[in-house]
């Protein structure tokens, strides 16, 4: 069996003739260089040190510039989000324990009455066959208050 | 240019730093210009890309370790300016770069700075059809009759893709070129 240490694996055992990447031409055709592109007059003696210079001066101010709208944007972004986030948020969205303290609060002193008020009556049909014993003890238990006012009535 | 190491601390040293930068910058400007030209075609956008590579070659020449040579340094800067330039216009226009190119091709012919013939036009299209790295191989080997180490060392190709690419760019054109001369 041939080890694969004994095998040549040398990759630069592939040759091409000296100089033939470097004489790779558009062969049988003139070669076309690329004409045409001009530049205004005078062009490249404007490039000087100072203009570098002041592009690099202006481009400096432009980044100073740039980051301070940037910083004001994030700043202004953070202001209105935390006013509609104090403002309009907490007013608008309701969270579950909130309501549960409403309901305790200001519904616990209502009796049966209130709530046949508050309710229409009509709406409600009742199934006597789905109670049981438990349901009538349950309001027998919780609706003493509503014996005492007939009592006292 | 006397010795590059030295003149390279000249650029690194305060003192001499404006000095040599204007050396640099005369020495290189115009081949510099006409490299970032030829990528990108529109005389106002080279003019921008010019001025961005030299400030960063200005700004970076203190980190400059001299593992390449200086011209191929800034050559590089030079490319990469020049290709980030494409990519941001693309992405501006929600373009690929290939469609940037092809449209500013497009408008060579109404370009004040252009006055190349039909035939320059239409080798120009023909080099737009290639990839970016073998319009880059080409316009510099091709046209610019730079040495493959150099172009390995501006690009960061080995030399053996960058010949494989070179051919195969050339055959591309060669037969675009046959299809022109033929009509």
């Amino acid at each position: 069996m041939v080890s694969k240490n004994n095998i040549n694996l040398n990759t630069n055992r592939f040759k091409t003739p000296k100089g033939y990447f470097e004489d790779i031409t558009i062969d049988n055709i003139k070669k076309i260089e690329r004409k045409g592109f001009k530049v205004p007059q005078n062009y490249f003696e404007t490039i000087n040190i100072d203009l570098i210079n002041n592009t690099n001066y202006l481009s400096k101010i432009i980044n100073f510039k740039y980051r301070e709208f940037a910083l004001s944007g994030i700043a202004a972004v953070l202001v209105i989000g935390l006013f509609i986030n104090g403002f309009f948020s907490d007013s608008n969205s309701f969270k579950d324990a909130e309501i549960l303290d409403y309901m305790n609060y200001e519904l616990v002193g209502y009796s049966s009455y209130d709530y046949i008020e508050l309710f229409d009556v009509n709406e409600f049909e009742i199934n006597f066959n789905q109670l049981n014993d438990n349901d009538f003890e349950y309001y027998l238990e919780t609706s003493f208050s509503d014996d005492q006012n007939l009592n006292n009535e | 240019m006397e010795n590059e190491s030295k003149f390279i601390a000249k650029l690194k040293d305060k003192g001499s730093q404006n000095k040599s930068f204007e050396i640099l910058l005369d020495k290189y400007k115009e081949p510099i210009y006409w490299h970032i030209r030829k990528i990108v075609l529109d005389h106002d956008d080279a003019h921008d890309i010019l001025q961005n590579t030299f400030i960063k070659v200005f700004k970076a020449i203190n980190n400059f370790k001299e593992q390449s040579k200086l011209y191929t340094w800034i050559y590089r800067i030079a490319t990469n300016e020049s290709l980030n330039f494409i990519k941001s216009k693309a992405k501006k226009h929600f373009k690929t770069s290939e469609e940037i190119m092809i449209a500013q091709t497009n408008k060579l012919r109404e370009d004040p700075y252009f006055d190349g013939d039909e035939l320059q036009l239409k080798f120009q299209e023909a080099i737009n059809t290639l990839p970016v790295k073998q319009k880059l191989v080409f316009q510099m080997k091709y046209e610019q009759e730079m040495k493959f180490k150099d172009i390995s060392e501006i690009l960061g190709t080995s030399e053996g893709a960058l010949k494989a690419s070179y051919h195969i760019a050339v055959k591309k054109i060669k037969k675009e070129i046959i299809k022109i001369q033929t009509f």
